[in-house]
């Protein structure tokens, strides 16, 4: 069933990202099951970040689910990624998505490889950065399998990487892959494809999870995309996971989270 | 290439239509088989305000791929199984703006405004194809009808929680018990038929009502132990039942209607307020057929069961002639264009 789920920021550094709500959980969370989502999306600045024990009593207390971990905070704040040059960068990559996996399999929740999976340096052939990737993207969907949960790929639009940008691009590649999902960013892919809803359908099961924004990548409601025909795409394709708003917090996290769930309802109630 | 077409209420005739060919984003089917559905037999009888003549029959296809126009992805191959959605929405009004087309205010469903497929080829859009590896040309055929029960179901918000009593067990009547079953719900099928009552039983039901032998409200008292069904999914289409769907609900219960009632409907509207009802209208499906293509894959479904009589294309009008005088019975009538 299609759920409604909304992103929690826990990193200061990066407090002018696209996340909903940056307070703590014990606010968030109360927040979040208040206006009636019934999972959270958690960025954390590493996996040990959080006290886990914490974070149960408050989803429990509150009937939420996690819905996925971001491990964008290995790029931000440790400078990580799959595709660098340098092999020992990549290895540790590869061990804080590890971990970042296990945090988030604790609860059934995948991790979500978005920025972690850097950009491609001029003076290195796309060919052996994308082997560098698929690498490092076996290794981590094994684990990710090994603890039943699936690994989500997420391509970004063409200001924040140049390995993949659409969804079929990025479908052809992890199809050679174990356990490996895509993740549908409306607001990069309103940048990116022909036809949003054209890319979902073609995507089709691959697509893992989505993340709800409008075009200016404020809450749903606030820009042009015209929704309708992309929910009608991601229906028609049997999706029947999260719908998770990473957006920017306008005008401020409390009204954005409300006007996420009204879209929400609007489209999918 | 023969086509059977519905020309005016009450009559039908084979035509000659010239075969299509695929454009730009299109794939070619030959049709296998294709069902008769509710809509056919009251567009035959002139009950169904949105039906059009004259009209090529059918929209719930089984086909095989016969040929891919430029610009179909590469996901579909000839030779492939698939059936299709038959809606078409006009992607401008505020139904179809709201992610809902199957409530679009220019909806043209094939067979009823635009050109069915009860001929040997059809062109479609590759967006409304829907494939499947596993099941038969029959199964395909039966994809649409039953996605408009389970969108009945899902519009019910029917959960494990509830008990669930689906008025009118023809196919999409089924297709709401396979729904609820599907979603661990206890459902009561009620028919005045017992071999659908049967069939309802094999699909899942828990408990039947025939109402031609059962007084309909000391049944469901019983089973329900007093409360009513949570929820009443209505698929005929009666004054009657109509009726009996709002009276029958539980206290704070939903009730959700799929039949298009032939008459105006009289309600004790006291009901609706003191039982603080929810009312709920289901038109076609919205993103059921790939749930469907997974339950059918599943085997649980009686599908030879349900399948009532299979015709030829020559024997098509006879048969919804038939089907007229005498609806009881039949669950399923399909046309088998190889036959």
């Amino acid at each position: 069933m299609i759920s409604p789920c909304v992103t929690i920021a826990l990193v200061p550094e990066i407090k002018t990202g696209p996340w909903i709500f940056w307070e703590p959980i014990e606010v968030s969370i109360p927040k979040a099951a208040a206006l009636g989502f019934q999972a959270v999306e958690l960025f954390t600045a590493s996996a040990d970040a959080l006290n886990a024990d914490l974070l149960r009593k408050q989803l429990d207390q509150h009937s939420l689910r996690l819905g996925a971990v971001g491990t964008g905070a290995g790029k931000v704040l440790h400078g990580l990624t799959l595709t660098n040059p340098d092999a020992s960068i990549r290895a540790r990559a590869v061990d804080f998505i590890t971990d970042m996996i296990a945090f988030g399999a604790a609860f059934h929740a995948p991790a979500i490889i978005g920025s972690m999976q850097g950009v491609i340096p001029l003076e290195v052939e796309r060919e052996r950065a994308l082997a560098w990737l698929a690498d490092g993207l076996a290794l981590l969907g094994q684990r990710a399998e090994d603890q039943g949960v699936p690994l989500i790929y997420e391509p970004l639009n063409r200001y924040e990487t140049n390995v993949f940008n659409r969804l079929e691009d990025a479908s052809h590649f992890i199809d050679q892959l174990c356990n490996v999902v895509l993740l549908a960013d409306l607001f990069h892919m309103n940048i990116e494809e022909a036809s949003v809803p054209d890319a979902i359908r073609k995507a089709g099961g691959r697509i893992g999870h989505v993340h709800f924004a409008d075009s200016n990548r404020g809450p749903v409601g606030t820009g042009h995309i015209a929704m309708g025909e992309i929910v009608t795409a991601l229906r028609e394709t049997g999706y029947n996971k999260y719908i998770s708003a990473e957006a920017l917090p306008f005008p401020n996290p409390d009204e954005a989270a409300a006007m996420t769930i009204r879209s929400f309802r609007n489209y999918f109630g | 290439m023969k086509a059977l077409v519905l020309t005016k209420p009450g009559e039908t005739e084979v035509r000659e239509i010239e075969p299509p060919r695929p454009a730009e984003g299109e794939v070619l089917l030959r049709v296998g088989m294709v069902g008769f559905c509710g809509g056919d037999l009251n567009g035959f009888r002139g009950l169904f305000e949105l039906q059009e003549y004259p009209v090529v029959l059918g929209h719930e296809v089984g086909a095989t791929i016969e040929q891919l126009g430029n610009g179909v992805p590469e996901q579909f191959q000839t030779g492939m199984r698939v059936t299709i959605s038959p809606y078409k929405n006009c992607g401008k009004c505020l139904s179809c703006r709201r992610g809902k087309p199957n409530a679009c205010v220019d909806n043209r469903t094939m067979g009823v405004r635009r050109p069915g497929a009860m001929t040997r080829y059809i062109t479609v859009p590759w967006k409304d194809v829907f494939a499947s590896d596993s099941l038969s040309l029959k199964e395909l055929a039966l994809v649409e009808p039953l996605t408009v029960g389970f969108h009945a179901a899902a519009r019910g918000r029917v959960g494990k929680a509830d008990r669930v009593a689906v008025i009118g067990c023809g196919i999409v009547g089924m297709g709401a018990v396979a729904a609820s079953v599907h979603s661990g719900a206890e459902v009561i099928a009620v028919d005045i038929d017992d071999s659908k009552m049967a069939i309802a039983r094999k699909t899942g039901a828990a408990h039947t009502i025939n109402t031609s032998k059962t007084n309909l409200h000391e049944a469901l008292l019983e089973i329900t132990h007093g409360d009513g069904p949570d929820v009443i999914i209505e698929a005929v289409g009666n004054p009657l039942t109509y009726r009996a769907a709002v009276d029958e609900v539980a206290y704070t219960g939903r009730v959700v209607y799929i039949g298009y009632a032939k008459k105006p409907v009289e309600f004790q509207t006291g009901e609706f307020v003191k039982k603080e009802i929810e009312i709920l209208g289901s038109r076609n499906s919205l993103g059921d057929f790939p749930n469907v293509i997974r339950y059918l894959e599943g085997g649980t479904f009686p599908v030879d069961d349900v399948v009532s009589r299979i015709v030829s294309l020559d024997e098509g009008g006879a048969a919804l002639a038939a089907w007229s005088q005498n609806p009881g019975p039949i669950t399923k009538i399909m046309m088998d264009l190889e036959k």
